[in-house]
């Protein structure tokens, strides 16, 4: 529409002056602003505080919200116009006039000549709290932020997910609260489970969440002894020792003595009815001496087969072997003219470096033709192994077909003879003037003696004669079992003892062991704990490095070499964890209960 | 002022909060064992309770600086102690956590407070430099003395315009009302000068600085008919070119003012809302033990 503005002011002369500024305008804006189409200045006028625009007919003015003004003296944010209204805003006035030809509006603006520089100013936003800006609003708008996306929400997913619901997408839940990444293992078990191992609030991770899966982690202090422990260590949770949240760095567990010595170094007042030896550290008289696990069998009288096997710990001092084996390592390890065998020859080491591979008499005594149990004329005829009832049967069938059925003859096959060889094959049976079958009952008798107390079972077993007129049920072996971890308690990693100084091979076993001269079986051949101390302490020191103490002269079985000054050396330092587990295996929870009856 | 609230007492707070720093890094270093150092230690613990109650009393300037009445130490006191202790609580609180960061709720709350302390440095660095440019761009005066000659020049050139031709007239009282001070937030900030004028018939031209207005009246002045407008024209010339002298100071006025308050707007709220994160964080580390 066509406008019409004409301004009044009075001139230098007192007159009133008038300034007509015709524009084109879908509406007046009326304001203090500058974009305004009529810029009325001062306090109680908005930058843009009312607008005038066709209605119909006529013309209204409307105000913008919160905003008023006075059409002919009464104030309103709304009214229609007509000629000879008169608008007043700020002491300013508009009064609506006769349009002239070619204007569709007009009206007659007096400025407000009382005008102060406070006003003045006050119509322009001169400051910051004239702008959107609000500390208020933006402090109430971070807390609400920082309170929903920090707690609100991730709270309501905890009941979410008690409830089997997930959580909500491209919203924080409660691993928002993490402290931190957890350990790979447990990031792949519990994921963002957060529940899986915080069950209740404000509460720590108790131990029935980390059991639901470490079913085979046995307690340091077992259920039974509990009652008998009187440290508070005793009831410890988990996570006192084993932090998470930290990454890798949680798989880190302690390492410091102290874990174990204020406990164990007055057992009598900690855990008197144990019967546990006090330990102040790895020197010699501040740690006990050794004692290891052995089993035995319960009772040699027979029937052997019902007697069971049961383990005790016996003080290394005063420990033999009851494994019911004859063996001389002596023997075995004798160079030519004897078997001139290595220790890696039968212990073969495991592959967790600590233990050896359970020995037996085919992987280990049978093995490369050794001590293998043919008989008969080239030794074409196998007895079975630990099953003397069927060797029998065999024998019997043996001659019975020898000489019930005699293959045809021909020259004995050329066959390797090994360590028995000479007594295996040297009984071929005599000439035998009675019937077939009487033969062959006769030498079978012979063979079957043989074979359990001369050059067979003998030689390794004890094999007990009942007398009984049954051959079938005369003899019983007395079972073996080889004691596969003597320290049940302990860790011992030969892998890392193969090479000592500059020993090896049988040597470095030597340096510990004393099978060379070792004929008896019952003998432990392991080192005592003055050993140990040759190389290792508790603190670095000076000590003896097996280097330059055993190249010179083997050590005798186990015991301590003393070295020369000249060969001291820093000695290898040891934590009790370095032998010792906190949480204990299984076995030697066994042999705990063993000790403890 | 600034500097005086910097060198308090000696450099007092200066000290104290070195010491502070100090002693943090002592207790961290005796974090020895198997983890690395983290706040669930009796030594993380008590970093973190050193930071959260600095962080409380931080706040507390807000409130001190508004009780007048208070002898509770002088705000310039407390204002020292307000900015060497909140520089000092990044590096307790970065001992405090052993500098573990990762996308949780605890490192959020740091954040807020690195935020907080960095909006106050930005603050403190404000405060250095502006107050002093802001006497030398009034000349000694204020504000309201600038707004009192620019309402003035605005007077007397719309008369001296209302003497000129319809074209000058027209376009000096435009130019006048369509001037714009200050505004929003950027305009504020930026001095951004969005005036116009009205050059004749419906347009509107810019009139940044007032230039176009002024390069109008300079053009005009030639082509006076008569010396009496010739005179007019002159002094309207004057006039323009003083009020755009007044409009500069006015805008780079309203320009530093704001720099001193702006940093205010991040620094308060961020202030309450690494309150907030101190209390969730406290509040999550132990609801999730």
């Amino acid at each position: 529409m066509e406008i019409l503005l004409r301004y009044v002011a009075q001139g230098r002369s007192g007159d009133a002056e008038t300034l007509d500024t015709p524009l084109s305008a879908d509406a007046i804006t009326i304001g203090s602003g500058s974009g305004a189409t009529v810029q009325l200045l001062g306090r109680g006028v908005g930058g843009v505080h009312a607008r005038i625009e066709a209605a119909g007919a006529g013309y209204r003015i409307i105000c913008r919200r919160g905003r008023r003004i006075e059409v002919n003296g009464r104030a309103c944010a709304d009214s229609p116009l007509a000629v000879g209204d008169t608008i007043t805003l700020g002491g300013h006035r508009l009064t609506v006039i006769a349009p002239p030809a070619g204007f569709d509006f007009a009206a007659e603006v007096q400025p407000n000549p009382s005008i102060t520089a406070g006003d003045f100013e006050a119509a322009f936003g001169t400051n910051l709290e004239s702008t959107w800006l609000s500390m208020q609003a933006m402090s109430w708008l971070l807390v609400t932020l920082t309170l929903a996306l920090g707690f609100m929400i991730p709270l309501g997913t905890v009941y979410l997910h008690r409830h089997g619901a997930p959580s909500l997408r491209a919203l924080p839940d409660d691993a928002f609260w993490t402290a931190g990444p957890l350990t790979t293992a447990h990031a792949q078990a519990v994921g963002k489970r957060c529940n899986a191992c915080h069950r209740q609030m404000f509460l720590p991770v108790q131990d029935l969440a980390c059991r639901e899966c470490h079913k085979d982690t046995q307690d340091h202090v077992a259920e039974a002894h509990r009652d008998l422990v009187h440290v508070a260590a005793a009831n410890q949770r988990c996570g006192e020792c084993h932090a998470e949240h930290l990454g890798e760095a949680s798989r880190r567990i302690a390492e410091d003595d102290h874990l174990c010595v204020d406990c164990h170094a007055d057992p009598a007042r900690n855990f008197g009815e144990l019967h546990l030896e006090a330990v102040t550290g790895f020197e010699p008289r501040l740690h006990p001496g050794f004692a290891v696990m052995l089993q035995k069998l319960d009772s040699l009288e027979p029937p052997l087969a019902a007697r069971n096997w049961t383990s005790e710990r016996v003080s290394l001092a005063t420990a033999s072997e009851r494994s019911n084996l004859t063996f001389s390592h002596a023997a075995h390890l004798e160079p030519s003219p004897g078997l001139g065998m290595h220790c890696g020859d039968c212990h073969v080491a495991s592959a967790d470096g600590e233990h050896f591979q359970p020995q037996t008499m085919e992987k280990t005594c049978a093995t490369n033709g050794c001590h293998t149990l043919n008989f008969g004329t080239g030794g074409e005829r196998q007895l079975p192994h630990g099953k003397p009832q069927e060797a029998v049967w065999v024998i019997e069938d043996y001659f019975s077909r020898k000489y019930l059925d005699p293959p045809p003859v021909s020259a004995p096959k050329f066959v390797r003879r090994l360590p028995d060889s000479d007594r295996l094959f040297s009984d071929e049976p005599g000439p035998c003037n009675d019937s077939p079958l009487q033969c062959a009952h006769q030498q079978a008798k012979l063979e079957i003696d043989r074979q359990f107390f001369g050059r067979g079972c003998h030689l390794c077993h004890q094999v007990r004669d009942n007398g009984s007129a049954d051959v079938h049920n005369r003899f019983e072996v007395v079972p073996v079992r080889l004691t596969a971890d003597y320290f049940a308690h302990a860790r011992f990693p030969h892998k890392l003892h193969q090479i000592q100084g500059t020993l090896t091979g049988d040597a470095a076993c030597e340096s510990c062991h004393a099978q060379q001269k070792s004929k008896d079986a019952a003998q432990l051949l392991l080192p005592d704990i003055q050993r140990c101390f040759d190389c290792h302490r508790d603190q670095a020191g000076t000590n003896a490095m097996p280097g330059g103490v055993i190249t010179h002269t083997a050590p005798a079985a186990g015991t301590s070499t003393v070295p020369e000054e000249s060969e001291k050396t820093r000695s290898v330092t040891l934590k009790c964890i370095s032998c010792h587990a906190y949480h204990p295996r299984a076995s030697s929870l066994t042999a705990l209960e063993t000790t403890k009856r | 002022m600034f500097p005086g609230v910097l060198r308090f007492a000696q450099w007092r707070y200066l000290w104290a909060s070195g010491v502070l720093t100090l002693f943090a890094a002592g207790l961290y270093t005796t974090q020895g064992g198997t983890h690395p150092p983290r706040g669930d230690t009796w030594q993380g613990y008590t970093l973190g309770t050193v930071a959260a109650l600095m962080m409380l009393w931080l706040a507390l300037l807000g409130i001190r600086k508004r009780r007048y009445a208070s002898a509770l130490g002088s705000v310039q006191g407390w204002t020292s102690a307000h900015i060497y202790l909140g520089v000092a609580v990044i590096p307790i609180a970065t001992l405090h956590c052993g500098a573990h960061f990762h996308w949780n709720v605890h490192t959020l709350a740091y954040s807020l407070m690195c935020a907080v302390v960095i909006s106050g440095l930005f603050g403190l660095l404000v405060y250095l430099s502006y107050p002093r440019q802001l006497s030398v761009n009034r000349e000694g005066g204020s504000r309201s003395a600038l707004f009192a000659e620019l309402l003035d020049l605005d007077r007397r050139g719309r008369d001296l315009a209302q003497r000129c031709d319809p074209g000058t007239a027209i376009a000096v009282k435009s130019g006048i009302e369509r001037t714009t001070i200050g505004g929003g937030v950027l305009a504020q900030l930026l001095a951004i000068d969005r005036s116009e004028y009205n050059p004749g018939g419906d347009t509107s031209s810019t009139n940044s600085d007032q230039q176009a207005v002024i390069d109008l009246v300079a053009a005009r002045l030639p082509r006076a008919g008569r010396s009496a407008e010739a005179a007019d024209l002159q002094n309207l010339l004057l006039l323009v070119c003083r009020r755009q002298a007044v409009l500069r100071r006015i805008r780079r006025d309203i320009q530093m003012q704001g720099w001193l308050r702006i940093w205010l707007y991040g620094h308060v709220p961020l202030t309450f809302a690494a309150l907030v994160g101190l209390i969730v964080h406290i509040l999550t580390t132990f609801l999730y033990w």
